[in-house]
């Protein structure tokens, strides 16, 4: 048995296994559906900010051609609406704590199979109560959005999760008021999710009282303080390039790397996302590399395995017919980022001679980006973009800022450079398998 | 027949669909096939007559074919060669024998 069919065997029977019960876990099934749900309002956030706040430093840029002009006709239009342009990006990604505490909430209220829209109320009363107490001094009775948007996404996450466990177990135990019969059950519903709520609420304000009185520190600001280690480490090279081997690898395997990365990832690189936006709103320096579409727009080019260029290395140099068919049906698909076509048709899965290319390929990419944004030769990714944006638009919409697009061409182009001797290495096999069969058909 | 599809997204097994209505005969013209993310599985199910997976969620067999024994309903995976090229009478093929079987 060679080594590639040892690793198969581990990765089916020992790994598989484990990713499958990790992803299918109640709580982090829960996360991930919920933050999925709030996917449209972080692109909606991503555009108005994009409106509101033009890539145009007026100190560099002079109406001296048509191009110009018009930035600088963008960037007084967006300076004398700014309320009105900040207004739907300070409602969506500027709370999106808040709507991940109702998406995590409802989906793990439907798992459990609790009343969906007490779940959620229950969940988000206790998050607004720690997370944006009312001000006492404050006569207009604002509530603070400080630890309401993405600061607030670890804690809202966490607190979703625990009222609706606090919830179930209180059902479960039947710990409720008990109406006299007589009364009409459309009465005693209402008074029937009130225990779980004042219970909720309490632990949760004592719990914060007592953090505050002893840490000095709010349960979000705690969250935010447990969560800061792997946050930081994942925006570290080490920790990119490690998320892009392990999708890979799980790729050539034939599993759905992305899928299994995305269970743990997902809450990092939105929350990531949501901090360089607000940081580009305030005209402040991005924190953060690994953020948004990382993987798909400067590592994957394509899907998995940097599937384009390998799409564009067959096109290039295949002679065989079935290299030739394979690069016709994966090609388009690839450019939208879906890379399946080339995965299970090459096969890219299993092949030892693609297996280097597959993984490599993303490395170099990865490295290459997180050089140049690390050193501010190309911006950081601040908008959502949806998944299937093709290559070069992706790039550039994420970070606007030309200088990505460009740096995608060059990437593709050193990608479709190394692919290109593994390329002719496997023609050269399909072109003999395919003359053997053709002098057997004879 | 009513035939569902499964993968992650339900992105690229929307491009198999396509192979597989164009692949469709005369007669079988009024099959519904679709796809779907694996995650709503359970809430369109009752819909189907046969779910096939995306080989690259194939770990994810077992756990499905639980799903589909709960609801009377065969489960199979897609070949990766079919799924890859995108040969749609292979895969019809493929629902037809597991629902025969079933």
């Amino acid at each position: 048995m060679g080594f590639f069919e040892k690793m198969q065997g581990f990765v089916e029977n020992k790994f598989a296994p484990i990713a499958n019960k990790v992803s299918n876990q109640r709580h982090v099934t829960a996360i991930k559906k919920g933050l999925i749900t709030t996917l449209p309002l972080t692109i909606i956030g991503g555009v108005a900010l994009i409106l509101a706040v033009p890539p145009v430093d007026t100190e560099i840029i002079q109406p001296t051609n048509f191009f110009n002009r018009f930035l600088l006709m963008w960037k007084s239009w967006a300076t004398a609406n700014n309320s009105m342009l900040m207004t739907p990006y300070n409602l969506s990604l500027g709370l999106l704590g808040l709507f991940v505490v109702i998406g995590v909430s409802y989906f793990l209220s439907e798992k459990y199979e609790i009343n969906k829209i007490s779940g959620v109320i229950t969940s988000l009363f206790t998050f607004l109560v720690v997370a944006a107490p009312t001000q006492a001094d404050n006569p207009a009775g604002f509530i603070s959005s400080n630890y309401l948007d993405a600061k607030g996404m670890f804690s809202g996450i966490i607190i979703a999760i625990i009222t609706v466990e606090i919830t179930k177990f209180l059902l479960e135990k039947n710990i409720k008021i008990k109406m006299p019969d007589e009364v009409p059950p459309m009465v005693a519903a209402p008074f029937e999710a009130l225990i779980p709520i004042i219970v909720n609420v309490v632990v949760f304000m004592s719990l914060n009282s007592l953090v505050l009185s002893l840490l000095n520190m709010s349960i979000p600001e705690i969250s935010l303080k447990i969560f800061e280690p792997i946050v930081i480490a994942s925006n570290t090279l080490p920790g990119v390039l490690l998320v892009i081997i392990v999708i890979n690898f799980l790729w050539f395997f034939g599993i759905h790397g992305g899928a299994v990365a995305n269970s743990v990832i997902v809450p990092i690189i939105t929350a990531n996302v949501a901090a360089n936006a607000e940081a580009v709103a305030q005209g402040a320096a991005m924190p953060y590399i690994f953020s948004g579409r990382f993987v798909n727009l400067f590592a994957n080019l394509g899907g998995s395995g940097a599937a384009l260029s390998l799409a564009l290395a067959m096109i290039i140099v295949a002679k065989s017919s079935h290299l030739k068919s394979v690069s016709k049906v994966g090609l388009v698909p690839a450019f939208f980022g879906i890379s399946e076509p080339l995965v299970f048709s090459t096969p890219m899965i299993m092949n030892p001679m693609i297996f280097f290319p597959m993984v490599f390929v993303p490395i170099i990419n990865a490295s290459i980006t997180y050089f140049t944004m690390s050193t501010g030769l190309v911006g950081k990714i601040y908008v959502n973009v949806p998944f299937t944006t093709p290559g070069p638009f992706g790039s550039f919409l994420s970070t606007m800022d030309w200088r990505a697009a460009v740096l995608w061409f060059v990437l593709i182009t050193i990608d479709v450079i190394i692919y290109m001797p593994f390329v002719k290495g496997y023609d050269k096999q399909m072109l003999e398998e395919e003359q053997v069969s053709e002098v057997e058909a004879a | 027949m009513n035939i569902l599809l499964v993968c992650a997204a339900g992105m690229s097994t929307s491009l198999v669909v396509n192979k597989m209505k164009k692949a469709l005969t005369e007669e079988e013209k009024n099959w519904t096939i679709e796809a779907q993310p694996v995650d709503s599985l359970e809430e369109v199910i009752d819909d189907y007559d046969v779910i096939l997976l995306g080989p690259q969620i194939k770990y994810k067999a077992d756990e499905i074919n639980k799903i589909g024994d709960e609801y009377n309903t065969p489960v199979g995976v897609v070949d990766s060669k079919d799924y890859g090229m995108g040969k749609g009478r292979n895969i019809l093929n493929q629902a037809i024998k597991l629902k025969e079987n079933y």
